[in-house]
């Protein structure tokens, strides 16, 4: 029994964005072709002949996909690849050198090259065959026409496999080689992503594995049966298979779309980027919350904290005096030890803490009027008498008895501008 | 009349020498009052100073956080001291497993301390007699540092704590509402100044159960900071204790965290809180040594 669909194709033509899937079906049964485009018509019973001659354009441009899970079945890759070029209406280019015809590559040397060199291979999907159909000189086909309008193909004569077939050699006569227009798909494909094509004597060196488009579609038929056997056997199946259309095209002269014939890597088509989103105008949270709790906390009064540091009234005889304060507990054992130190007669010491409590805050009349008091005790009348007049001025009420204390004793500022001051009052 | 005894010079600022009383309050509760006492406690008293806490709470958690058992609880406790005027503070006192710590214990009993205190006279500075009658004698063993924990509320127990406090640390979470206490708690502070002389500083406002994580809690410290440092001064202690499951954990099993789990970082906070404690104090600038030498002299 014969098993049908073994090997899968895709033609994506570049100008049209149209997708051909192609099955090729096993000698004598033309059950080929599933898909037509981006459409969803389905043709079937056309073989691959068939299709270019009905279906593609004159001058334009097809990719054909062959998925490397079939090519590494080499019969049905031959197959497939035996049947596209087996049709007579395919050149072979080598890329950059020329026709494959100069190069005298026979069809199934070549397709056994690619099958061989892709056996194995692991990790691309698709072997992508740029395909060129062209008119041919004596093609009665103008320019643009549907190719379906030209009549079909006679009925095919299957030969069968025993019989002699000749080989697919591509050997076109020169007198019908088109004029070759420069390949457009050369300009698509960069040199360093082609595939080069088997040359006969060194079937597997050339070609190099492709990275499978992303828009090839999944191989929609299983592997074949085959195993990669021998190559002959392969060659076999390819050459029943090419020689089941080539018969016909042989026999055929209106077949007359040419078409040129590349096989190169697909580069990996670029996926599309994402437009870069509009950014959004983000708040940080932390600046929501402090603008959310910024005037809760500015309304709060913690002033009755620091009655026992600051006093009373903190916050307004701060404003007032604009000082600011030093650290608050240093300043209330600073007093505590300078208290003590002159309760205890050590007046001296007592002295030094003072003098750097009113350092800290020169605007303290307490400060001020302590310091006066301990340099009374240490007999420094003349700069006891400044601190009383400074307590004073800020307002001190003990300042004028201590000052009164010092008139009465004869204490008398020897110069300076204390002198005017302490007997103004 | 200012007084002069071994421990220092005793004045109305200085009612206990040099010795500071420091309240652990908050109107806000669970602004860890109880953790922070407890756990400054025990870490002071790894640095060699030798701590009274007073639990002053009827929920009795530093009790329990001591790993104290209620016999003491029922026998020697707060509840006692405050009602019982010929009761001193040194029969109220039961050692704890944490060295250099003792504790005043509490029970449920102390809450009706407000109901049996209403129509005492000077009923607001029992604490502080007590405290003052401890200090002044020369039989007792003094301690470096006293530590009130206060209730939750500012009832009649806050009150006594508060006038017979020298110092207080506000223990604060970087919540809204515990941000209100601490206001609601300045008003009542300057009530009992004007009204009775209270004289309690601020020795600085702790930052209790941060997460940095948080985006609240990072801005409420923010602006609670710039809004102290702006009007006041350097109120804010500058070590954060951060959430931390440990703490709770050493506490469910009666033991300090700085005992507990000495490596975890809540422990380190704690030692570093001790630190920041001692040295706003004064006490690492050989302040005691100096007094105690000039009042044996002027003795």
């Amino acid at each position: 029994m014969i098993s049908e669909s073994s090997a899968t194709s895709t033609l994506n033509p570049p100008e049209t964005k149209a997708s051909v899937l192609i099955t090729v079906s096993t000698p004598g049964i033309e059950t080929a072709i599933c898909r037509l485009g981006n459409s969803e018509e389905v043709v079937r019973g056309l073989t691959v002949r068939e299709l270019i001659q009905r279906v593609i354009n004159p001058n334009s441009l097809f990719s054909v996909g062959v998925p490397m899970s079939q090519l590494q079945a080499e019969s049905s890759a031959a197959l497939a690849i035996g049947e596209l070029l087996g049709a007579n209406c395919c050149d072979v280019v080598l890329p950059g050198k020329g026709d494959a015809a100069d190069q005298s590559v026979s069809l199934d040397q070549l397709a056994r090259a690619i099958a061989l060199e892709h056996v194995g291979t692991q990790g691309n999907r698709f072997l992508n065959i740029n395909l060129e159909v062209r008119s041919a000189p004596d093609t009665v086909a103008p320019t643009g026409q549907d190719r379906r309008q030209v009549p079909a193909p006679p009925a095919v004569e299957v030969e069968t496999p025993s019989a002699s077939i000749a080989r697919p050699v591509l050997h076109p006569p020169v007198a019908q080689k088109p004029e070759w227009q420069p390949a457009p798909i050369r300009q698509e494909a960069e040199p360093s992503q082609k595939l080069v094509a088997a040359r006969p004597e060194a079937p597997s060196a050339p070609l190099r594995a492709s990275e499978p488009g992303p828009g090839a579609p999944e191989p929609v038929a299983p592997a074949a049966a085959e195993t990669a056997g021998e190559p002959t056997a392969a060659s076999d199946r390819a050459e029943a298979a090419v020689g089941a259309d080539s018969a016909p095209v042989a026999q055929a002269p209106q077949a007359s779309a040419k078409a040129i014939l590349t096989i190169v890597a697909e580069a990996p088509a670029e996926e599309p980027q994402e437009q870069p989103r509009a950014r959004k105008e983000y708040v940080r949270k932390s600046d929501w919350l402090r603008a959310q709790f910024l005037p809760e906390v500015e309304a709060l009064d913690f002033s009755g904290l620091f009655v026992g540091n600051l006093g009373l009234g903190i916050r307004e005889e701060k404003k007032r005096r604009n000082v600011v304060l030093a650290d608050p507990a240093r300043i209330t054992d600073l007093l505590l030890r300078a208290n003590g130190y002159r309760r205890s007669g050590e007046h001296a010491k007592a002295l030094i803490c003072y003098q750097e409590l009113v350092d800290m805050d020169a605007s303290n009349a307490d400060f001020r009027f302590l310091l006066g008091k301990t340099m009374l005790a240490l007999g420094q009348k003349e700069e006891a008498a400044e601190a009383f007049l400074r307590a004073k001025e800020l307002g001190h009420d003990g300042a004028d008895k201590e000052l009164a204390e010092l008139k009465r004793s004869g204490h008398r500022p020897r110069t300076g501008f204390g002198f005017l001051r302490f007997w103004k009052q | 009349m200012e007084q002069v005894r071994p421990n220092g010079v005793f004045d109305d600022y200085a009612p206990y020498g040099q010795t500071p009383v420091i309240a652990f309050v908050n109107e806000k509760g669970g602004v860890a009052k109880t953790t922070s006492c407890v756990n400054l406690a025990a870490a002071l008293g790894q640095a060699k100073k030798r701590v009274l806490c007073m639990d002053l709470d009827p929920q009795a958690n530093a009790t329990t956080a001591f790993g104290v058992s209620a016999e003491h609880a029922i026998e020697r406790e707060a509840h006692c001291l405050l009602t019982m005027a010929r009761f001193p503070l040194e029969r109220a006192v039961v050692p704890t497993q944490v060295e250099n710590v003792d504790l005043v214990p509490a029970s449920a009993r102390l809450s009706d301390c407000n109901k049996a205190l209403v129509m005492e006279v000077g009923r607001e500075g029992r604490l502080k007699n007590k405290l003052r009658e401890f200090y002044h004698s020369v039989l007792t063993d003094k301690y470096d540092i006293v530590l009130l924990d206060c209730p939750p509320s500012l009832d009649l127990l806050s009150i006594n704590a508060l006038t017979a406090a020298t110092h207080m640390i506000v223990p604060v979470t970087t919540k809204f509402y515990a941000l209100k206490g601490m206001a609601l708690l300045g008003d009542m502070v300057a009530t009992l100044h004007e009204q009775i002389g209270a004289t309690v500083r601020l020795l600085g406002i702790l930052v209790t159960m941060f997460d940095k994580k948080t985006a609240l809690d990072v801005t409420m410290y923010r602006l609670l900071k710039e809004r102290i440092e702006r009007d006041y001064g350097d109120y804010i202690f500058s070590t954060i204790i951060t959430k931390s499951v440990v703490v709770s954990e050493a506490e469910a099993g009666g033991l300090p965290v700085t005992l507990r789990e000495p490596e975890s970082p809540a422990a380190e906070a704690y030692r570093r809180l001790a630190d920041e404690v001692v040295g706003r104090l004064g006490h690492d600038v050989g302040l005691v040594a100096p007094m105690a030498a000039m009042a044996a002299q002027a003795n």
